[in-house]
């Protein structure tokens, strides 16, 4: 019976103990995303992570150089350059789907940075390589989410919003999905669907 | 489709294996770093200095959870105390240093990288994981080979012990995994130094360290008491071969473990 016990500690702490290199996720993004529209649809979509304090505490050391807590805007330049613009290869970790089809994110523009309660605050604006139009608009979702799972995108910002073009008001509403990464079990994530188009 | 990790920070791809998650633990990392960094926060901005207490408490369960999660070389501990025969005290010492030495070396990371070389933290910590993970899992595969072959040889020469020459210890193994930096302790310092509060990260750091050495133990000691019960049962069955198998298969798997993940850091 004792070695039964033994026993059945051993495994259940072998599963707890998920061997690895190195613990996933590594950093945590409170991400918000504000869909654009245009005169045929969804254009682009504003974009804003607040990072994790910790992750946070690497980029202000490396870019806040005269540790004001405040970037300047040569500080932000240097961000871009350094640890922005390369995620254009990962999409910025936006999903965009139409239907279950997938829309590719283009090159983001308009990028910010500033420091905000000892973390970094990204903004930038994602244009979309093919605007969804106004009819398929209400089959559309936007989500952000990283299928390696080095970053856990978190979705207490994420919040409803209507947003208004000429004499259409668009509803997005919070939705979550769940989707497996790799290797790492299936996680939930959160984004917007568009879910009425009302007239004016 | 497939892609690899990038490290969002630097643009460099990450190497690994991975296993799913217990869905708790994803979400109590992220609860318990915000608790962490709200009651540090409370002690460097407002000068609350009881809430050091809170804040040192936080950071001794975080990293009971860090240590909990992925990594750590908990899969070589398996390989480890399932191939020999070993004391509690021989866990307790693993567990104490691997913890040690690890926040150590994301000390010396910090240090070199930021004190003396003035250089991104970020870029030299990646390196620097990069390159300890190459050494470390080389080494305890050298190290396991070494073990092994004592094993056989000791088996020749001496019946079914270990030639203890041969024999790899568990500092040996300690060394090895401790030298990869702890990526917690490495962000708490990087948080010490923005927030000019290193003293206190300092602290912080001995937290996670201690959380760590509590959860690593726990995990020695279930692996030891496992492998005791399991060895008398066997034995006492008359089953002392398929013992000496399990000790040798064990080893082998310590050290395919070993080569595998070199290579998925070259």
């Amino acid at each position: 019976m004792k070695k039964r016990v033994w026993g059945g500690l051993v495994i259940g702490l072998v599963f707890l103990h998920a061997p690895n290199l190195s613990a996933h996720p590594h950093m945590w993004i409170r991400g918000r995303l504000i869909p654009e529209l245009g005169r045929r649809g969804l254009e682009s979509v504003r974009v804003i992570w607040d990072i994790d304090e910790l992750t946070s505490s690497y980029l202000i050391l490396d870019y806040d150089t005269d540790g004001d807590k405040v970037l300047s805007p040569r500080e932000i330049a240097d961000v871009k350059t350094g640890s922005f613009n390369h995620l254009v290869e990962v999409d910025y970790y936006l999903f965009v789907e139409v239907g279950g089809k997938m829309v590719s994110p283009g090159r983001a523009g308009d990028f910010s940075a500033a420091i905000e309660d000892g973390r970094i605050i990204y903004e930038f604006t994602v244009p979309l390589s093919k605007t969804i139009r106004w009819d398929d608009l209400t089959d559309a979702g936007l989500y952000l989410f990283d299928r390696t799972f080095f970053i856990d995108f978190r979705d207490e910002d994420m919040a409803d919003l209507t947003v208004s073009h000429g004499t259409r008001d668009v509803v997005f509403r919070r939705s979550r999905m769940r989707s497996s990464t790799q290797g790492w079990g299936m996680v939930e994530f959160s984004g917007l669907e568009a879910v009425s188009i009302n007239r004016g | 489709m497939s892609s690899p990790a990038v490290n969002p920070l630097t643009g460099r791809g990450v190497s690994e294996i991975s296993i799913p998650l217990p869905g708790f633990l994803k979400d109590l990392g992220f609860t318990l770093q915000g608790a962490l960094m709200d009651t540090a926060g409370a002690v460097t901005d407002e000068g609350a200095v009881g809430k050091g207490l809170a804040a040192f408490g936080f950071s001794v369960i975080f990293g009971i959870i860090h240590i909990i999660g992925p990594g750590h070389g908990k899969l070589f501990t398996i390989g480890y105390f399932g191939s020999r025969r070993t004391s509690l005290s021989e866990g307790l010492g693993l567990s104490a240093l691997v913890n040690i030495l690890d926040s150590l070396s994301a000390f010396l990371v910090v240090f070199a990288a930021y004190g003396i070389l003035s250089v991104s933290l970020r870029s030299a910590g990646a390196s620097a994981d990069r390159i300890t993970r190459m050494i470390a899992y080389g080494a305890v595969a050298l190290l396991g080979a070494g073990h092994l072959a004592g094993h056989f040889h000791g088996s020749h020469h001496h019946g079914n012990h270990e030639n203890p020459g041969r024999r790899m210890k568990p500092w040996m193994l300690a060394l090895s995994v401790g030298m990869i930096p702890c990526p917690v302790s490495s962000a708490l310092l990087a948080w010490g130094m923005v927030n000019s509060a290193l003293a206190f990260s300092l602290l912080l750091v001995l937290g996670v360290s201690f959380g760590g050495m509590i959860a690593m133990t726990a995990f020695s000691f279930a692996l030891i008491g496992g492998k005791a019960g399991l060895s008398r049962l066997l034995e006492k069955r008359g089953l002392s071969r398929s013992l000496h198998i399990i000790e040798v298969g064990a080893m082998i798997f310590l050290i395919l473990i070993g080569i595998s993940l070199f290579l998925t850091v070259l």
